[in-house]
């Protein structure tokens, strides 16, 4: 039981997928421009990390060593493809603005990272709470940054003016270059805190 | 099939809609890799060698196979598939073609498969319903395009070693900022072609 | 490491359960997919055609049926209102924008030879910016246009112009570029005067 809580936590701040290991950074800065679309594409990522961790750790046995890649990525790209029609299907407006963003969960490295790492090794209990963890950190920093690009950029948050409609937007913040100039702080920050915490 | 057409694609790939800075595909091999020129360039002549040749099949698998059998949600499956048995392929014919090659780009071709900007490329493709002159044009300044942003930022890198960063910004917080900035330049580009 | 050199030591045999191994999941995947598909097709098929519904309602005021033609390229709506007379005839089209493909509800009397109204059914601009297309603001300097070529101006928009976004010049633009097409194939396909 210990085991299992540590698994989880580590991806909430030690390991943070975004902040620490600095994984999946396509969506992170190409869907965060507000918060809405920034939970739906964390909550998309985890469902598919959390199935495809399941199965591959389920399934590792069955697969000889030098296809892993290969079979991992395909394992990948079908909890993908059903998540698109999913999301097309009963969540169309979100589906609409998350558009390519979707697709390319396939290739976002701590998907395949964490089933080479964890998954691919571990028992299924253990990669549940791996993935759990993983996910959760994973959206929670996706919120964060689409949170502070959605107020500085529009004035809201989740789409409720919270600034009143004299803020002057700060366009630059929704655009790319402010995705990744946000981003770099952020890092930065985490980077100042990890470095004064292990220094006392 | 117009010269105006091809440089209307190529220039729109490689500036306007550069898959790297305004598009966000990439940025893992982007930050990853970009330390010096030198390997910039190397990842970038890679990346752009099968993103041409992805651009080839992909568009040969969706017309004459997804498209043809209506298999619509076999596309994502397919495709990567169909990336990394190019990247196998790659790499073997490079290996055994010219040993010199693989030695600058050999460690770098796994990599590509998991590199977003490929599958990004790929299925742009059937959405921008280009015919395969096109798809090959697309893909090609794709790559160039990623080539180009690796380099700058590889050398933009490489100045940074005579800097004083602060140790909180080092590594990637700080490739982040730089480019953000060049980001910003490339806006610049904007508009400077509508497709 | 390890793993390079049992690719070289493989014979055939193991070659083959690689194959088997990468097949199995492919045929299994595809059978899961192909489920997935035929579940979700027909809701995703129905909130298009909602869509489009509502995108003729809206430019075509007044409307409470419509007639489908396929053209080229183009889907063409004739609307008619409850006593059955013509509300006019819509076109959706579609044309590249700023990042993305811009597809548009054209709606237009082609006795009158005037656009009704228009409304943005998909585009993926910049949200905040070009995004600002889909505004009721912009999209109603198009209403009771006549044919023609449109010109973009700054502000006060005066015949034949539009009031263009600041920031978004680029996909204002290209929206007029789109309409000003539409308006040509209504033109064809009513043959000018139907």
């Amino acid at each position: 039981m210990y085991q299992l809580i540590k698994d989880f936590k580590q991806g909430l701040w030690e390991e943070h997928p975004l902040f620490v290991m600095i994984l999946g950074m396509c969506p992170t800065l190409a869907v965060t421009n507000t918060a809405i679309n920034g939970l739906a594409m964390g909550l998309a990522t985890s469902f598919v990390l959390i199935s495809s961790e399941i199965v591959i750790s389920l399934v590792k046995k069955l697969i000889p060593n030098d296809v892993r890649i290969p079979s991992f990525i395909l394992i990948i790209a079908t909890f993908v493809t059903f998540t698109d029609y999913f999301l097309k299907a009963f969540l169309p407006d979100i589906a609409a603005s998350l558009s390519l963003f979707v697709p390319l969960i396939v290739v976002n490295c701590l998907i395949l990272g964490r089933q080479e790492s964890f998954a691919s090794q571990n028992p299924v209990h253990r990669s549940i709470a791996d993935a759990l963890g993983m996910g959760i950190g994973f959206t929670w920093g996706l919120v964060v940054l689409s949170i502070i690009r959605e107020l500085l950029g529009m004035g809201s948050i989740f789409g409720a003016e919270i600034l009143g409609t004299g803020y002057r937007q700060m366009i630059f913040m929704i655009l790319p270059g402010g995705a990744f100039i946000t981003l770099g702080i952020l890092v930065g920050i985490i980077n100042l805190i990890n470095l004064k915490r292990s220094g006392n | 099939m117009e010269l105006s057409q091809i440089l209307l694609i190529l220039g729109s790939t490689v500036l306007v809609n550069n898959f790297v800075l305004m598009q966000f595909l990439g940025i893992c091999p982007f930050l990853g890799v970009s330390r010096q020129v030198e390997t910039s360039f190397s990842m970038g002549l890679a990346t752009t060698f099968v993103m041409t040749m992805t651009s080839a099949a992909t568009w040969l698998i969706n017309t004459f196979i997804l498209e043809a059998f209506n298999l619509p949600f076999l596309r994502y499956v397919a495709f990567i598939i169909v990336i990394a048995s190019l990247v196998q392929f790659v790499e073997m014919f490079i290996k055994n073609m010219s040993p010199v090659l693989y030695k600058t780009l050999g460690i770098f071709l796994p990599l590509i498969t998991t590199n977003c900007a490929i599958l990004g490329m790929a299925l742009q493709i059937p959405m921008n319903e280009f015919n395969f002159i096109e798809s090959l044009i697309f893909g090609f300044g794709a790559g160039v395009g990623f080539t180009l942003a690796i380099v700058l930022i590889g050398g933009l890198r490489e100045q940074l070693r005579f800097s004083d960063v602060p140790e909180s910004l080092q590594g990637a917080p700080i490739t982040l900022i730089l480019a953000g900035i060049m980001a910003m330049a490339f806006m610049g580009f904007s508009g400077l072609i509508a497709m | 490491m390890n793993e390079k050199k049992s690719v070289q030591n493989s014979g055939p045999d193991n070659m083959y359960r690689l194959i088997f191994t990468l097949v199995m999941i492919g045929i299994i995947s595809g059978f899961v997919l192909s489920f997935v598909f035929q579940w979700t097709a027909p809701h995703i098929e129905q909130h298009r055609l909602a869509a489009q519904r509502e995108a003729v309602f809206s430019v075509l005021p007044g409307t409470v049926e419509y007639e489908e033609e396929i053209g080229e390229r183009v889907v063409f709506f004739r609307g008619f209102d409850e006593h059955d007379n013509q509300t006019g005839v819509a076109v959706l089209i579609s044309g590249s924008g700023f990042q993305g493909d811009i597809e548009i509800m054209v709606g237009t009397d082609p006795l009158a030879e005037k656009i009704r109204g228009i409304k943005i059914l998909d585009h993926t601009e910049t949200p905040g910016l070009g995004a600002r297309i889909t505004e009721q603001q912009f999209l109603n300097h198009f209403e009771d246009m006549p044919f023609g070529t449109y010109q973009l101006v700054q502000q006060d928009p005066g015949e034949m112009e539009v009031e263009g976004i600041s920031g978004a010049t680029i996909s204002a633009r290209n929206v007029v570029q789109i309409v000003e097409r539409a308006v040509g194939k209504i033109q064809d396909y009513t043959g000018g005067g139907r």
